[in-house]
């Protein structure tokens, strides 16, 4: 009995490794500043191409620094891993949730659009249906994410997520500003922090190790 | 030791120098061993100008790790309270 719980420690010590570089905290963190400064250039009133033409390239440095990070600092101080049967039906659960997310997202997207052109009866009704849909879907989707691939911090992060649009929202209606910025831009520098801590944690934990070659360890 | 290996598909020396505790000598000694009983598979290769050599256990290995870990329990049943 020892013997089996001690490999499901392995396996599980194995698979959480992936999480400890904080670098998919950083770009989650990232990804939410982008919305906050795209939130803070629409209420700037500047043109949708402009908005566009800045939010794309933000999206695209987050995955940069993600994959930059992965590739360069990573990969070199925790080594390369294939993951077992159980990694990758986890990374399958992971991809579905992500797929309905984008899903979800897509027809907040839509309905959004629709929205501006309908009476303003149905664009209120709208407004108010929209951040609880938001928040519903970043809790589901990060909640079962943080549960099949045992990554607890993202509990925290979907929480900071959820509460984003809402809050927007709400503060809009209590004072009348548009604190849209605020209101992502603060939980997406909480949730760098958080990363930034971990990530510093993992290069003081992990240097880089002195080793031969790769590749020449087997044979001399 | 084989441990590591039995519940990933492969792994690099990295990894499984940061799995196991173990040094980079040590590690190279042990796994020279299970590769000369045909337990551990090698395989080298390039990533971009950078050798990269990963390890997965054979089916032989895979076989045998079972074998050590039913007679250890086995052992470990049979103790006295």
């Amino acid at each position: 009995m020892t013997v089996e719980i001690n490999l499901k420690e392995v396996e599980r010590r194995a698979w959480r490794s992936f999480f400890q570089d904080g670098l998919w905290d950083i770009y989650l963190g990232l990804l939410l500043l982008a919305m906050g400064v795209s939130a803070w250039l629409s209420d700037q009133d500047i043109s949708e191409v402009t908005l566009f033409a800045i939010y794309i390239p933000l999206l695209l440095l987050s995955m940069v620094v993600l994959w930059a990070g992965k590739r360069f600092i990573t990969v070199p101080r925790m080594g390369r891993v294939k993951t077992g049967p159980k990694g990758k039906a986890r990374k399958r659960k992971a991809r579905v949730l992500l797929f309905f997310s984008v899903v979800v997202g897509l027809a907040l997207f839509l309905v959004a659009l629709a929205a501006y052109n309908h009476p303003a009866g149905w664009a209120s009704l709208i407004e108010y249906l929209l951040p609880t849909v938001w928040a519903l879907n970043m809790l589901i989707v990060f909640g079962l994410g943080a549960y099949f691939l045992e990554f607890n911090r993202l509990y925290l992060h979907g929480v900071l997520y959820a509460l984003a649009v809402p809050v927007d929202f709400l503060v809009g209606e209590l004072t009348g500003v548009r604190l849209g910025a605020i209101a992502f831009i603060v939980p997406a520098l909480v949730i760098l922090l958080v990363g930034g801590i971990v990530f510093f944690r993992f290069l003081r934990d992990y240097p880089l190790p002195k080793s031969p070659a790769a590749g020449e360890a087997l044979n001399g | 030791m084989a441990e590591p290996l039995y519940v990933v598909e492969s792994a690099d020396f990295t990894f499984l120098m940061r799995q196991t505790g173990l040094t980079w000598g040590n590690l190279s000694s042990h796994m020279s061993k299970l590769e000369e009983a045909g337990y551990i598979e090698v395989e080298k290769k390039f990533k971009g100008k950078r050798p990269n050599t990963m390890l997965r256990l054979t089916d032989e290995g895979r076989a045998a790790f079972r074998d050590y870990r039913h007679s250890l329990k086995q052992v470990l049943d049979d103790l006295p309270d």
